[in-house]
This record gives structure tokens, C-alpha cells and sequence, in this order.
């Protein structure tokens, strides 16, 4: 018996003519032209460690999906592009990988679109249109480029459920989305869900199948939408917010006291957070009794389009600059309240940041980095200041003194700092008698000329004491050490952007 | 004629008692007995009634006609204490004369004088030192004795098992042959030098209890009332780091310890001590960087031991401290903290937790021994809010306001709406700040007349509660009905 070994050139040909012969699906009144508009998306990428920030962070591969879209743009979510040095497109019908870069991301809703420079990349591919949020049970189809081979996949599924849930790529947004059974696996990202020739979901995120078993979801077409109007006039602005806290209205002491009657109506405000967009506008103990119009349930819901949502809807279809009008019971009067909408910047350390340099200062070895939720991530800590700073810091207004927590996460051994193992992972109050409220203010406060440096941290009851000289002759020694080119990349705060 | 075997049994059998008395416990046996303990602590998630009964044993030591040395918290919650003769079994109900939980000392004595006067008692060794032979006494299950020999490795200051707080041990290098059986007494030359709490069985060392701090503990019941352990109130640390030794105005040599925190109200900052000053001597002795001192018998030993076991509650306690350029003499008049003056009591024994329930609203005091429902890794598990306010109570709160928390809400037709939430920091009542539960159980009757009773709660995500005042009696009598409550309040 004699095994056969197909010559390398033999290979290439007939590779060359299985993708060139013309993509069929059954059903095509379904997918459309969806099989000629999905293109590969083969990013580079380039993830920075917090625990060296100094240093340019591993290089690594992925696949995804995207789909193009009018104005010869490609579509696609924003976590497969993010710290992305390069990124590649793959037509369904050519080996060829042609360049494109990022025009607009969002990553509070996971969404970017792609430019491609090379205009004849377009040519034969059909832009696809959006639909409308589609009916439980219906059949959707989901197309891209999912591991377990490597031409384009289809799968069908019907839709499940309805529903605001976390988004992922951010760690904090949630918004609309849509569940589905379709087959949803890494390397789907990015790719169209759709039905009757049109999109009505960008497939984004499935449950670990050791949760739930045949759960996907999808960004549903008023996200997307929102995404693409925002971006007209060439920037993303972003999702505002109301920052308040609510409570549920439903117990009968309580209304009476409010003088509510005893229907279904009214939502409590509890909180209003300073410098958020409903600060000086509506206060807490006002009821909210209808929003845009729509009169709200004690459990926060109104009926929009002939659908029972949750009130937020109506502000996160709305625009940074845009206005959103209550109706609110204040003592014993109704009064109207136009709350102009803008973000809140306070909640975003919270949220994972991507296409940015790791903020941190060096100093005699000590590192200094702003506490926020890729630092939590990269290190885990367990020490009680960090975790109560991280909890209530927004909560308890402390970002109204500070806007960032500077931690104080890790010592470079060297002469200048060796007693000073007992202040990793403390966080820094003072320099020299001033408040440190973010990087940069640590970084003024170590500007400033003086023989000693006197730092006053949370979770330890010492000072640290750093003396001006003995620093200087250790700054060059450590960097050499440690192969530190830069020693502080101070960037903008939350406050700042 | 040789008599034969079965009779020549039979009249050893018959020798009985006198023939065996002396081998079955051995000579230590009328001064060991086994100590079992039927104890029943309160339900903390529902405060009106108990946890079921449990089991407990151990030993005690017998040091005086009177009195059986005890582990203290074998009596935590006791209802029911019996002493046993480890010989034969004989079994004699116990009264209970002090407990320390802190240290986990206790002192017990037998019911009937029948059973005390066939008691022998051991001494007690005061000092023990460093190379001493010392003999551990454990009983097989059928009262044989067992004998190990060992010697004391070292004296230091740690916090022994079962006690919550530093404390002066002694580390034995011994191999025990029953291995670890609970709690074992160590004699040396007949007297009682230590009770063993731990045993490292891999690194051979057994950590007791020594005699100079049990001797602390009898020596301050002489005086009719037990005080405790004394405390200064203030946590200290090194000062190793040269470029802070400068900064504070410390030479190389120089003596001294960092106070890095004073208890408000406590015995150090009644002497006027501050954060910030450097300690340099307490009494006569230096302290040194290291914050010891070198004490006659051990040598350079943890300050707290000074304070701590040579010291009794009351004494004056000379503290001389640098601050900036000045040399300061303070006198710290030495006290313990009784655990009702913690703003969050390190435990709650021997007494029901105190609780409100108002119209179905449950409303307790924050206790360690609450925090305890998350487990043993409630430092972890448990909210962070509460805590967090465990350790910062000094910052949070002046001694003696304790921590009110709604822990739970019991459902009824009026407080609807309101029933998810739980373990909450309570901040007023009425408008009025709350620091027991007692307060908020007068604040609420006191009311004047008032449609409705509020309360604001430290988180201001959360709503102000409303409790209707007219329906409040009808609320409370469904709750104590539906819910089968038998009292809906337990003020002190």
C-alpha cells in the first residue's frame, strides 16, 4: 500500500477553486445576499499588562466577523477590533487579506465600523440593510466565520427572549439585546443575524455553555441604529445618563405619605449624583410619574411602541445634548423637569479600557496606577482599602475630592525603597500636606521642590518618607534595571476626557 | 498444690479497687478531669430563639479545692457543665466562676462536696524558661494515662487557638504520643505550667498556655471582680526605614516605636498619647525598634506582654513619648475594654443579641458574632459595608454608640414593597441618630403624635423606610402570630 502526498502547488489550485466557486445556500429569500456581503475580520492585537505597564504588551491573534454596510464601510463589534496594531479583511471569494482601520468604536455598546482604503475591496459586495427587532420564535440566521472550519458558516436559530442584559466588552453598559439558540462561537463576532434578507442583530456574545446551553446573543438594530446616528457627525459621543438611583414605589405607607394615590404609578428618585445630568434638576424623594409623556409603573416600566420596556429605554435612545422631560410629584405639586442629557464620567473607571497606554508613574521604584477596573482584573487585590475604595468611591461621592484613586501597587526592589514592601497595594491621600485625587496631581505634588517626600497612604498607619536626593540617584539605576523607557504615562483622568 | 488458673484470676479480681487504684489515671488522675459542657447559643439570623443544644468536652485542671482551671470558651453559651473523674467515671455537676473569652481561660468548680474533697490540686509553676523539662498528661479513652516528655523551645507573644488577642505562649518541642487530643496540661515537677492548645505535629511543638498569664487571670479574680486583660489602646510599628527614622528625628540607635493609632477613649488617649508620637520607654524599660523590650525573665519580648500579663487593670503605666522636638511623660491609667463599649463588640456570649422588631421591620446590633452568619471567612464574605465599619469602628463611631442594622424584613400587608431589603446601616430614626437598639425602641414609642415613624438608612441609594404609626400594633401582632414570635424585642 502507498500513501500519496499531494504536491504544495496541487494544494494552492485546488484550494483556489473551492473558494472560488460561488457560495449557494437553500433558502435564499432568508439570508438574502448576506453570503456575499460577510467578510472575515483577521486582527492583530496588542493587550497591555497592568502589572508592567511600561512595557507594549503581548502580541496576539483572532478572528472575526463583519459585514458591509452603505458608504462602503464594514460593521462589526468592537471587541474584535480593540487594541488592534492591525487589521486584516478576507473577502468569501479571494485569499486575499487587505488592510482596514478603525473609523468609529463604541465600547459602551460594542459596536465599530470599519474603512477600507483600497475602494475596488467593494466591488461584487452588496451592503446589507437593517430590519426591525424581530417576533419571539422567529427564525433569524447567523453568518460568519466561527471556529470548527474555515469557510463561512451559517446557522439557524429562533429568537428567544428580549432583553436588557450586560454587556461584556465594557464590563459595565448594559443594554437591549437579543437571545437567541442559533449557533453563536467565537469568531462569530461581529457577523450579521438575519431574517428575510435583512440584519436585525449583530451577533456578540454567547452564556459558557457550563451556564446555559444554546444561549447567543445578539445587538439588536435600535442599538445599532442609535450607534450609526450617532456617529453622523464624525464622533461618538457616546450613551448619557441620568445618574440617579430609583427605588420601586409599591409600599402603601409609603405613597400615602407621598400623597400618591394607590394606583400603579410613580418611581422613587433616591439618589442624585453631582456633576451627572440630573444634578440641580430633580432631587431625591421626587416621584417620577411620566417620562417623555409615558406615565411610569411603581416597578419602573412604561409602554413604549405597544411593548412593556423598563423607563431607561426612552433615555438610551437619545444623544448626548438631547433632552429628556419628567413628570415628577415634589411635596404636594406637580412640577416638569427638562433634564438636558449628558454621560457620567464618575461610573466609567468602571468600565475596561481598550486602544489606550496603561496610565502609571514610576517613582523610586514605586508604581503608582489609578484604581479602576482593568487594575482590579490584572491584579486581583485583596486588600480591604482597595476593595472598599472600588465599591463605594462612586457611591459615597468620594470622586467629587478625588476623581481617581491612585494606588500605590507594587515596589521595584532597590536601596532607595527597601523598607517599603509594607506599603504595596495602599492607597495614596496625601504628598507633603496636599491631596492626591488622581496621577496627575501625584505627579504635581513629586514636581514640587522640596527635601522630602512625605506620603500618607490608607492601609498603612506609617508614612512613607522618600528623600529628594537619594531619589534622583536611584531613577536612572532602576530604570536601567528594570527596562523601563518611560516612567509615567499620566494620560487624562475620567474627569479629564 | 498450685492453685488453679481460674481461681488464682478470680483472686486477683477480687483484689479489685486496691490493687488497680493508683494504675487506672495514674497519679495525676485526681487532678485531671474530663469537662463536658451541653451549650446552646442564640440564633443570630433569628434572634428570638436558640440554636439547637450541642456537645462540647474537654479538661480542666485542678488547682485549688475549689476550682478547675478550664479552656474559657468551652463555656461559651454553656447551659449545663459536668465534671467527670477520668478513674471511674463518677460525674458531678459544675458552677461556672468566670470565663475570659479573650484569653480562653476559665474557672469552674464542683457542686457537691463529696465529689471536691476526693479532688487533689496541683500548683502552679511560675516561671518557666527556655530548655526546661516539662510532661505533658494526656488518658487514653479508657482513662490509661500517657506520658510524653518535651522541652520549652521559647517564650513568645502570639495569639494562641481560641484566644483573640496577643498573648505570652510557651513553644514545647515534644512528642506526644496520643498526638493532638484537645486540650492537654503540662507539669513540671508536679505544678501546672501550661495548658497546651495547639499542637504542630510535623514540627513537633506544642503551644501552651503558660503560667504566668494563668496566673494573671487568678490573680485578678482575688479581688471578688474579674477585670481582664489590661490594654493601652494603641497599635504601634517599627521604624526600620532610615529615611523615615530621619524625617522623624531619629538618630541610628535611637529607641522608639511609631504609634500609628490611638483608641478613642481608651487608656492611651486619655494620657494624652497622639498618632504620630515615637514610644521610647514604658514604665522603666526601653522600647526598641522593634517594639520590644527586655524583660527579666525572657528577654526582649512584644511590649503588649508588658502591658498585657504584668500588669493588671487599674495600674498606672508610665509611657514616655517624642513628639517633634519635645519628650513627653504620659500616664496611662490601664483598663479593658468592656465589650458592650466596642461600637461593633468583638463577641456576644452568654447573652440573647439585642433586636427590635417593628412592624415586621427587624432591627439588631452589629456584632462580630453577628458577622459570624457568613462563616469563618466572613471578613470575606459578608457585605462590605458592615465590614467595613468593623474595622474602621473607631473612625466610624465614639466608644459606646454601637451599630444598629435592619437586618431582615418579616413580610406583612403594610411593609410590602420594602421586603428585599436586608442588612442595612441604620443613621436615624425619626430624625433622631440611633446608637442601640434600645434608642430606637424609645425613639419610636416616645413619638409624639406622628402619622408615620421614618428611617434613614447610611446608604443614601436606599429610600427612607415609612412605618405607619396607627397600623404599627395591628403590623406587630401579625408578625408575632403568622411568624410565631415569642417576644418581639430584646432591649439589653
Amino acid at each position: 500500500m502507498c500513501t500519496h502526498l499531494l504536491p504544495r502547488g496541487a494544494i494552492t489550485a485546488l484550494t483556489v477553486l473551492l473558494l472560488g466557486s460561488p457560495l449557494r445556500a437553500a433558502d435564499s429569500k432568508a439570508l438574502g445576499h448576506a453570503l456575499r456581503s460577510v467578510v472575515r475580520i483577521q486582527a492583530t492585537t496588542m493587550e497591555p499588562d497592568l502589572r508592567a505597564p511600561w512595557n507594549v504588551g503581548r502580541v496576539q491573534r483572532s478572528t472575526g466577523s463583519g459585514f458591509v454596510i452603505d458608504g462602503n464601510l464594514i460593521m462589526t463589534n468592537a471587541h474584535v477590533v480593540s487594541n488592534a496594531r492591525f487589521l486584516g479583511l478576507q473577502r468569501p471569494d479571494s485569499p486575499r487579506i487587505t488592510p482596514a482601520t478603525v473609523k468609529y468604536i463604541a465600547h459602551d455598546c460594542d459596536l465599530a465600523v470599519l474603512q477600507v482604503e483600497d475602494k475596488d475591496f467593494f466591488k461584487g459586495l452588496e451592503p446589507l440593510a437593517f430590519g426591525t427587532v424581530p417576533q419571539l420564535h422567529s427564525t433569524v440566521a447567523t453568518v460568519g466565520f466561527p471556529v470548527g472550519g474555515q469557510r463561512m458558516s451559517v446557522t439557524r436559530g429562533v429568537v428567544s427572549r428580549i432583553e436588557f442584559r450586560p454587556y461584556t466588552h465594557s464590563g459595565l453598559d448594559a443594554h437591549l439585546t437579543i437571545q437567541t439558540d442559533a449557533a453563536i462561537n467565537p469568531g462569530n463576532s461581529g457577523g450579521p443575524v438575519v431574517q428575510n434578507g435583512k440584519v436585525v442583530g449583530v451577533a456578540f456574545q454567547t452564556l459558557r455553555a457550563s451556564t446555559a446551553q444554546n444561549a447567543a446573543y445578539m445587538i439588536p438594530t435600535p442599538v445599532i441604529q442609535r450607534f450609526l446616528a450617532d456617529i453622523k457627525d464624525g464622533r461618538y459621543d457616546g450613551y448619557p445618563e441620568l445618574a440617579i438611583g430609583t427605588f420601586r414605589l409599591t409600599n402603601k405607607s409609603a405613597r400615602e405619605r407621598l400623597g400618591l394615590p394607590m394606583d400603579n404609578y410613580g418611581m422613587l428618585v433616591t439618589d442624585v449624583f453631582p456633576q451627572g445630568s440630573s444634578d440641580g434638576l430633580l432631587k431625591r424623594d421626587d416621584v417620577l410619574l411620566k417620562i417623555d409623556g409615558h406615565p411610569i409603573l411603581s416597578d419602573g416600566q412604561i409602554k413604549l411602541e405597544g411593548e412593556m420596556v423598563q423607563m431607561i429605554e426612552v433615555v438610551e435612545r437619545k444623544f448626548v445634548g438631547n433632552t429628556v422631560t419628567f413628570t415628577v410629584r415634589r411635596g404636594d405639586q406637580d412640577v416638569t423637569v427638562k433634564v438636558p442629557l449628558k454621560g457620567a464620567w464618575f461610573y466609567r473607571s468602571r468600565a475596561r479600557q481598550y486602544d489606550t497606554l496603561p496610565r502609571y508613574l514610576v517613582y523610586a521604584g514605586l508604581v503608582f496606577q489609578p484604581l479602576s477596573l482593568d487594575f482590579m482584573r490584572a491584579y486581583q487585590p485583596k486588600q480591604p482599602p482597595i476593595l472598599d475604595a472600588y465599591e463605594f468611591h462612586t457611591n459615597e461621592r468620594g470622586y467629587l475630592e478625588r476623581p481617581e484613586i491612585v494606588v500605590l501597587s507594587n515596589r521595584l526592589a532597590d536601596p532607595v525603597n527597601t523598607h517599603m514592601d509594607r506599603f504595596k497595594m495602599t492607597i495614596v491621600e496625601e504628598v507633603n500636606g496636599r491631596k492626591v485625587g488622581s496621577l496627575r496631581e501625584l505627579d504635581n505634588a513629586l514636581a514640587q521642590p522640596a527635601e522630602r517626600y512625605v506620603f500618607t497612604l490608607k492601609g498603612e498607619g506609617v508614612p512613607l518618607v522618600l528623600e529628594a536626593d537619594k531619589v534622583a540617584a536611584a531613577q536612572a539605576r532602576i530604570a536601567k534595571q528594570y527596562g523601563i523607557e518611560k516612567d509615567k504615562n499620566i494620560g487624562t483622568a475620567p474627569n479629564e476626557e | 498444690m498450685r492453685l488453679p488458673r481460674t481461681l488464682a484470676i478470680a483472686a486477683l479480681l477480687a483484689a479489685g479497687p486496691t490493687l488497680f487504684a493508683g494504675t487506672v489515671g495514674g497519679k495525676y488522675e485526681p487532678s485531671i478531669l474530663r469537662v463536658r459542657v451541653t451549650r446552646q447559643g442564640h440564633d443570630f439570623i433569628r434572634p428570638w430563639q436558640k440554636v439547637p443544644p450541642k456537645q462540647a468536652s474537654g479538661k480542666g485542671v485542678v488547682i485549688g479545692p475549689d476550682r478547675i482551671l478550664v479552656p474559657g470558651n468551652l463555656l461559651a453559651n454553656a447551659t449545663l457543665v459536668e465534671v467527670e473523674r477520668i478513674g471511674d467515671g463518677t460525674r458531678c455537676e459544675a458552677v461556672v466562676e468566670c470565663a475570659d473569652y479573650v484569653a480562653n481561660l476559665g474557672l469552674i468548680r464542683a457542686k457537691e462536696d463529696a465529689f471536691a474533697k476526693q479532688l487533689k490540686p496541683v500548683g502552679i509553676r511560675t516561671k518557666g524558661k527556655r530548655g526546661d523539662r516539662v510532661t505533658a498528661v494526656q488518658f487514653e479513652p479508657n482513662g490509661t494515662p500517657s506520658i510524653s516528655e518535651g522541652r520549652i523551645k521559647t517564650a513568645e507573644v502570639t495569639t494562641p487557638a481560641g484566644a483573640s488577642g496577643r498573648f505570652l505562649v510557651y513553644r514545647v518541642s515534644i512528642d506526644l504520643k496520643l498526638g493532638h487530643t484537645g486540650i492537654v496540661p503540662f507539669f513540671r515537677r508536679g505544678k501546672l505550667i501550661g495548658l497546651m492548645v495547639s499542637y504542630d505535629k510535623s514540627g513537633r511543638t506544642a503551644t501552651l498556655i503558660p503560667s504566668p498569664v494563668i496566673e494573671h487571670f487568678l490573680a485578678d479574680l482575688e479581688d471578688g471582680k474579674y477585670d481582664g486583660f489590661p490594654e493601652a489602646g494603641f497599635g504601634s510599628a517599627a521604624i526600620r526605614d532610615p529615611q523615615l527614622r530621619r524625617y522623624l528625628g531619629m538618630a541610628n540607635g535611637d529607641p522608639g516605636v511609631y504609634i500609628s493609632q490611638v483608641i478613642p477613649g481608651s487608656a492611651a488617649a486619655k494620657a494624652g498619647m497622639a498618632k504620630g508620637d515615637v514610644l521610647v520607654k514604658l514604665d522603666s524599660y526601653t522600647v526598641n525598634r522593634h517594639g520590644q523590650y527586655d524583660d527579666p525573665e525572657y528577654g526582649p519580648m512584644a511590649i503588649s506582654h508588658l502591658i498585657k500579663t504584668r500588669r493588671q487593670v487599674g495600674a498606672p503605666l508610665q509611657c514616655t513619648v517624642r513628639r517633634g522636638e519635645e519628650t513627653l511623660e504620659l500616664t496611662a491609667t490601664l483598663k479593658h475594654l468592656a465589650t458592650d463599649e466596642y461600637p461593633v463588640p468583638p463577641y456576644v456570649i452568654g447573652r440573647p443579641p439585642r433586636f427590635v422588631i417593628v412592624g415586621g421591620f427587624v432591627f439588631q446590633e452589629l456584632s462580630r458574632q453577628l458577622l459570624g452568619i457568613w462563616g469563618k471567612d466572613w471578613r470575606t464574605k459578608a457585605p462590605r459595608h458592615l465590614t467595613r465599619i468593623d474595622r474602621e469602628q473607631w473612625e466610624r463611631r465614639q466608644p459606646g454608640e454601637r451599630v444598629v442594622i435592619l437586618s431582615r424584613v418579616l413580610p406583612t400587608p403594610e411593609n410590602i414593597g420594602f421586603e428585599n431589603l436586608s442588612f442595612r446601616i441604620v443613621k436615624t430614626v425619626n430624625g433622631k441618630a440611633v446608637n442601640s437598639v434600645r434608642e430606637l425602641a424609645e425613639v419610636v414609642e416616645k413619638a409624639g403624635p406622628t402619622q408615620y415613624h421614618t428611617v434613614l438608612f447610611e446608604n443614601s441609594s436606599l429610600p427612607e423606610l415609612t412605618i405607619k404609626a396607627a397600623t404599627l400594633e395591628l403590623a406587630n401582632r401579625f408578625v408575632s402570630e403568622r411568624y410565631r414570635i415569642p417576644h418581639l424585642s430584646q432591649l439589653d
